[in-house]
């Protein structure tokens, strides 16, 4: 696959991260993703290397970040997402994954346990092969309509300005009619998206929270007022926005601060081109939790009355997660009640006392998808 | 002897392993010292102290405070002062530091067995609660010897679930007040 027609050269970032070295493995130096980090990634020093078990190991994950890595990737890009474990209500989403880590650095983050062994930054050089898997999927099933997103492994955005795979996802995307994209950020890096034409089947959603958490936990991202100047500029390009207030975070007024992002959030945006709203409370493994204390800014979110579930993760405490949804529901709600709403990783007794109701995965699924086209 | 020197000794009595007493070198004299007068009474574990430890540091934080403050709090010192055996006193101070880390979790619970006091069962039925009310189902359980005894509790647990004490039950596990 070659680049996309539009041009998608793009001035916009919103961070000040720059990798302190970027390492290209051997044979992929004139890849077009390589050709184009190269052209954008500054003063930053470009090795080629053969063997890219040879990079030295970072210190810590935060520094694991700044070394870019550019490789083949060579297994599936396409994954069910993680979240959608035994006990649990799944929205069957499927991931792809095209990178791996963040130029942010949360401190609930979880990919400090899921890629510990190796933090660095990847940025895949052969994204055309997850298309033509992903493709191969969409053909394979033409009678089921899938949602995927780029955002597990990676910001789906953030590194786009360095990337421009949205140039390549978009308009693969609005061709097919079985599938919807998600491209899930907290950045501002939409210059991508904003000339992109055709945009259907994509939703572009940001990872939101709390001023307060926003400003202790989530270290380099743009601030809440920013992300939602972004959903209000991209929604006005013409694409369908979402919004995912996740991890839910009960601090010291949280009752204020997510009802003020809210207010944030929606205002000025037109609620009937949301296609939807995701829950989740702060979950924590054991591992996850470990590496968080080993954190030299550890932010606030040890201190929460979390307690272990049956899936083994740490939560605040039941009867609070129940409360928090409860009261987002009803601000929400008071926004717009039509608005499409889902929670995260929580079995269907939660479900039912938050909405009423516990519907299968196969329904969430569909009312989702429902949603977004 | 200085702070430190005392902590070093202890800690190698009590053999403890060499990051924990990098961690406890670290910390100023004033939290050292605090933390030492609780570990060498009680005759801490070293499991014992890293949990005690974890949630002191998590209040700490929380509150803004010292790890020195946070023991210095009321409640801990009463109980570092009762007359109380070894394993009871660390038993009652672990109740008391659950407290302080899980406020509105403590109070939940609290509230839940003041419901389940108040629904005046006898003694043969026996009612548990999710641990850390991280669950939905509360267990009764009776234990009878005679069908007369059985006959008896089940009438009891039967008009126990027809007062508001109970549907009270049910909606705090459900909600967090």
């Amino acid at each position: 696959m070659t680049s996309a027609a539009v041009v998608c050269e793009t001035e916009s970032r919103d961070t000040a991260w720059q990798p302190s070295s970027v390492w290209i493995e051997s044979g992929e130096e004139d890849s077009p993703l390589a050709q184009r980090v190269r052209s954008r990634v500054g003063k930053s020093p470009v090795h080629a290397i053969d063997d890219l078990g040879t990079i030295a190991r970072p210190s810590n994950f935060t520094e694991g970040k700044r070394q870019l890595v550019l490789q083949r990737h060579r297994g599936s890009f396409l994954h069910h997402c993680p979240a959608g474990v035994t006990g649990m209500v799944c929205c069957n989403y499927l991931v792809a994954n095209f990178a791996s880590n963040c130029p942010y650095d949360c401190t609930y983050c979880f990919l400090q346990e899921y890629i510990a062994n190796n933090p660095v930054t990847k940025l895949f050089t052969n994204p055309q092969d997850g298309l033509a898997e992903i493709d191969a999927v969409l053909r394979a099933h033409p009678e089921r309509t899938f949602r995927l997103g780029t955002g597990e492994l990676a910001d789906s955005l953030a590194l786009d300005w360095l990337t421009d795979l949205s140039c390549e996802l978009v308009p693969f995307f609005a061709e097919r009619r079985n599938a919807v994209l998600e491209l899930k950020t907290k950045s501002t890096c939409i210059d991508n998206l904003l000339r992109l034409e055709p945009k259907d089947r994509v939703v572009v959603s940001w990872s939101v929270n709390a001023p307060q958490v926003v400003r202790q936990e989530e270290h380099g991202a743009p601030s809440l007022e920013e992300r939602a100047a972004a959903a209000r500029r991209v929604q006005a390009a013409g694409y369908k926005v979402g919004f995912h207030f996740d991890p839910l975070v009960a601090h010291d007024g949280w009752e204020e601060g997510y009802r003020q992002a809210i207010t944030t959030l929606l205002n000025k945006l037109d609620s009937r081109r949301v296609a939807w709203i995701s829950l989740g409370s702060l979950r924590l493994s054991p591992t996850l939790k470990q590496a968080i204390r080993g954190r030299k800014d550890r932010g606030h979110i040890l201190t929460g009355e979390l307690v272990p579930g049956a899936d083994g993760k740490e939560r605040v405490w039941r009867g609070m997660r129940v409360k928090m949804y409860r009261k987002m529901l009803q601000w929400l709600r008071e926004a717009d009640a039509a608005l499409p709403l889902y929670i995260c990783m929580e079995p269907s007794g939660v479900w039912e006392n938050v909405f009423g109701e516990a519907p299968s995965d196969r329904e969430v699924a569909q009312r989702l998808v429902w949603q977004a086209t | 002897m200085a702070v430190a020197d005392e902590v070093a000794a202890f800690a190698r009595e009590r053999r403890y392993a060499e990051p924990t007493q990098q961690r406890w070198s670290q910390l100023s004299d004033t939290d050292a010292a605090a933390l030492l007068r609780l570990a060498q009474p009680l005759q801490l574990s070293e499991n014992q102290l890293r949990d005690l430890w974890q949630w002191l540091e998590d209040v700490a934080q929380r509150d803004q405070l010292t790890l020195a403050a946070v023991l210095e709090s009321s409640a801990l010192k009463l109980v570092m002062r009762s007359s109380l055996g070894r394993a009871e006193k660390i038993k009652a101070f672990k109740s008391k530091l659950r407290e302080l880390r899980f406020p509105q979790l403590v109070a939940a619970e609290q509230q839940a067995r003041q419901l389940i006091s108040a629904l005046e069962l006898p003694r043969q039925i026996v009612v548990e609660l999710p641990a850390h009310l991280e669950g939905e189902s509360i267990r009764f359980s009776i234990t009878a010897t005679t069908s007369a005894a059985l006959q008896q509790a089940a009438t009891a647990l039967l008009a126990a679930s027809a007062q508001p004490q109970c549907t009270e039950l049910f909606r705090l596990l459900e909600e967090a007040p």
